[in-house]
């Protein structure tokens, strides 16, 4: 938890001025640990460093408690391996607004760089311009069509999320009944494979159960709410819903109670008010990525890639998602897995 | 829009703002809106019976309920724009505002709440009178901006909508705050006599009195006349500057409000809250007959005009129209809606009303 002072605003604040002369690192200096949740990593790279290396990440997009986690990852790992740590980053998950970021951080030439592309063409250039300046570069959370160069690209197996959000809603509603699917844009691939994986595990196992509706919703919570409140009406009987975005889950998780109807609500992700519905049981189950892991992995085959230490590095690594229903949700094995945020 | 010489009865070509002095609308204003309202109040029966026929799911407590808490977002921002535009300005601000005032306000809720001791009651008092009171600092600036300084109230709101969502995200990094007093919930989810939600009643009565400033005091004429010509509002001895002040920290004010209202509704404070909802005000305040040129507009026009978006967003769910025409939809509803309004003003007037001429 860090929040509840004002010294975050103020740091950025004069972090977004010193912006304007040059990306300066503005993800505070790498003594400030701030409560990584190392998810279960276990570095056993040599500590102590005979050369300073500087890591660099830069998020899909500011604002979002998966990429915090991610870059709390990456920042322990850095701490850890003696490495500088520094990040930026936009406020628009679009390639139009990161690009401007990587080329200005690779500018300052960090021995790696560690970024989630927010479009899997449209960032390769930007990613290339960087690689062929020296820095070596690992793809996290999101990647790209051409991936080659990269030291390596882990992500999380979002088809294999849906599918586990799908086996949860079947197994809840004993096979039978009605489904409404709720996401972000119907183009990210990150959306598009949830969704898919949903369905797939629906079809193929619970054919008893139907998908009725399908919706896309902005981003702010408050827009889901409105949406799953009209999905109710247009479905009185619906038996379970799943949101493939933070902010789609919590907003079902109101509808419901502002409705008083039941359903089960499966939310994608672990923010901190995800999980305080999860908690409640408002939310009845979420599918949860590893990002502090993909953060601590992508730092060590940087930094082996650094080193000349290529043997251990893998190429692509996909990490499963796991799933924490209410009942578990207080258990030590859940809660280590939980994102941090504000 | 062809360039028709039907259509648009009042446009005089987008000049220089401020001073300017643009052609009057005389007296026979308040019989022309009344006249519009009908018009656009029946596109909104015509909605309303379509989507009943189509679901049975539609004309229902569930869906009433849902839709009147939903518009109370937008019609609370609408009802500032509409004393904004009608005063001849614009405000591009007042979503940003309401993502903000929820946050400071969510903010300080958790800060007490988090300490303990002091009942949930009184703390979300505080919460929501600082929301309000960040929705008031806002507006002062936009007000003091383009008053004062006679910045372009585009240029300033469109200034104040960035600061206004970074100021957001950097309240909690970016984050949501859900962790705020059962009151905030409670507020949203209570429903007066089983049929109205208490931001519902609140909306409801801050519609009804601003209706009243706007159509019925020196306040409203004021309004009227700054945005019909504002060097004439001068030299009848009207204060513009302090009144075009009054005017913005109102829309600011009820942006506040409307971050109180969001909030309730989610338990819950988020930075994006209010995002874009700037544009479904201005366009719910001239579905509802108000010119962007000023000087022309009512509270019950842009009522209408936030149910018809309102009524689109939920019934379009409900009669299961697929997500990717919903979009094409709301969009040629909202073009024929002001079309059929014009259409019915010009078959009132029993003649057609050529451009750049006095209704």
């Amino acid at each position: 938890m860090r929040k509840s002072s004002p010294m975050p605003a103020v740091r950025l604040a004069v972090c977004v001025g010193a912006a304007m002369i040059a990306i300066a690192g503005c993800g505070g200096s790498s003594s400030s640990s701030s409560s990584a949740a190392a998810g279960g990593s276990s570095s056993s790279s040599a500590s102590g460093s005979a050369k300073h290396y500087s890591v660099a990440f830069i998020p899909g997009a500011t604002g979002v408690a998966f990429y915090d986690s991610l870059g709390a990852g990456v920042q322990a790992e850095a701490n850890k391996l003696g490495m500088s740590y520094s990040t930026q980053g936009a406020a628009d998950f679009t390639p139009a607004a990161q690009t401007p970021v990587v080329d200005a951080v690779c500018s300052r030439s960090p021995s790696l760089l560690l970024v989630a592309p927010t479009d899997p063409a449209a960032m390769r250039s930007a990613i290339q311009r960087c690689m062929s300046e020296g820095v070596k570069v690992v793809l996290v959370d999101t990647g790209l069509t051409d991936a080659s160069g990269v030291v390596s690209a882990i992500t999380s197996n979002n088809l294999q999320g849906g599918e586990a959000a799908g086996k949860v809603i079947g197994q809840a509603l004993h096979g039978k009944g009605e489904v409404s699917l709720m996401s972000l844009s119907p183009t990210a691939t990150t959306q598009v494979l949830r969704l898919q994986g949903a369905k797939q595990e629906l079809k193929a196992s619970y054919p008893g159960i139907s998908v009725v509706s399908t919706q896309y919703t902005q981003q702010a919570p408050s827009s889901s709410e409105t949406t799953a409140r009209s999905v109710l009406s247009a479905h009185p009987g619906i038996g379970a819903f799943f949101g493939a975005a933070e902010p789609n889950a919590e907003g079902t998780a109101q509808a419901l109670v502002s409705t008083g109807k039941k359903a089960v609500n499966i939310g994608y992700d672990a923010s901190p008010p995800e999980v305080q519905l999860l908690k409640k049981g408002q939310i009845s189950a979420l599918v949860i990525q590893q990002p502090a892991l993909e953060g601590t992995l992508g730092v060590k085959y940087g930094y082996d890639a650094l080193t000349g230490k290529t043997k251990p590095i893998k190429k692509t690594v996909e990490l499963p998602n796991v799933v924490v229903t209410t009942s578990q949700a207080n258990s030590p094995t859940a809660t280590k897995y939980y994102y941090t945020g504000s | 829009m062809s360039s028709g010489p039907r259509l648009d009865p009042s446009a005089p070509p987008p000049s220089a703002s401020g001073p300017a002095a643009q052609p009057t609308e005389p007296a026979s204003r308040s019989r022309l809106s009344w006249m519009r309202e009908n018009w656009i109040f029946g596109v909104l029966v015509l909605i309303v019976l379509v989507f009943s026929l189509a679901s049975g799911n539609f004309l229902t407590r569930a869906n009433w309920l849902n839709t009147s808490s939903t518009a109370t977002e937008v019609l609370l921002l609408a009802v500032g724009e509409t004393f904004v535009i009608v005063s001849g300005g614009i405000d591009l601000s007042v979503g940003a505002t309401l993502g903000l005032s929820g946050m400071v306000g969510g903010w300080v809720m958790a800060h007490f709440f988090a300490t303990g001791g002091t009942p949930g009651g009184i703390v979300a008092t505080i919460g929501i009178v600082v929301a309000i009171a960040v929705g008031a600092a806002v507006g002062l600036v936009n007000g003091v901006l383009i008053s004062r300084y006679d910045i372009p109230s585009f240029v300033v709101t469109l200034g104040t909508l960035g600061i206004g969502t970074g100021l957001a995200d950097l309240v909690a990094n970016g984050q949501e705050i859900s962790l705020l007093p059962a009151t905030i919930g409670n507020i949203g989810n209570t429903n007066l006599g089983g049929w109205l939600p208490v931001p519902v009643v609140v909306t409801a009565i801050v519609t009804l009195l601003a209706g009243i400033v706007l159509a019925k005091t020196r306040f409203g004429i004021f309004t009227y006349t700054i945005g019909d010509n504002r060097e004439a509002a001068v030299r009848a001895g009207v204060d513009d500057r302090r009144h075009l002040l009054k005017i913005y920290v109102l829309a600011g004010v009820l942006a506040g409000v409307a971050g109180v209202t969001v909030m309730t509704r989610l338990a819950a404070a988020s930075p994006t809250s209010g995002a874009n909802d700037e544009l479904n005000a201005i366009a719910a305040v001239v579905i509802g007959g108000a010119s962007l040129f000023g000087g022309r507009g009512t509270i019950s026009g842009s009522l209408i005009g936030t149910a018809i978006i309102s009524v689109l967003l939920t019934g379009l769910i409900i009669v299961n129209v697929p997500p990717f025409w919903q979009l094409v939809a709301v969009g040629v509803v909202l073009i024929a809606a002001v079309y059929i309004d014009q259409l019915g003003s010009q078959l009132r007037a029993h003649r057609p009303i050529k451009r750049g001429e006095t209704a």
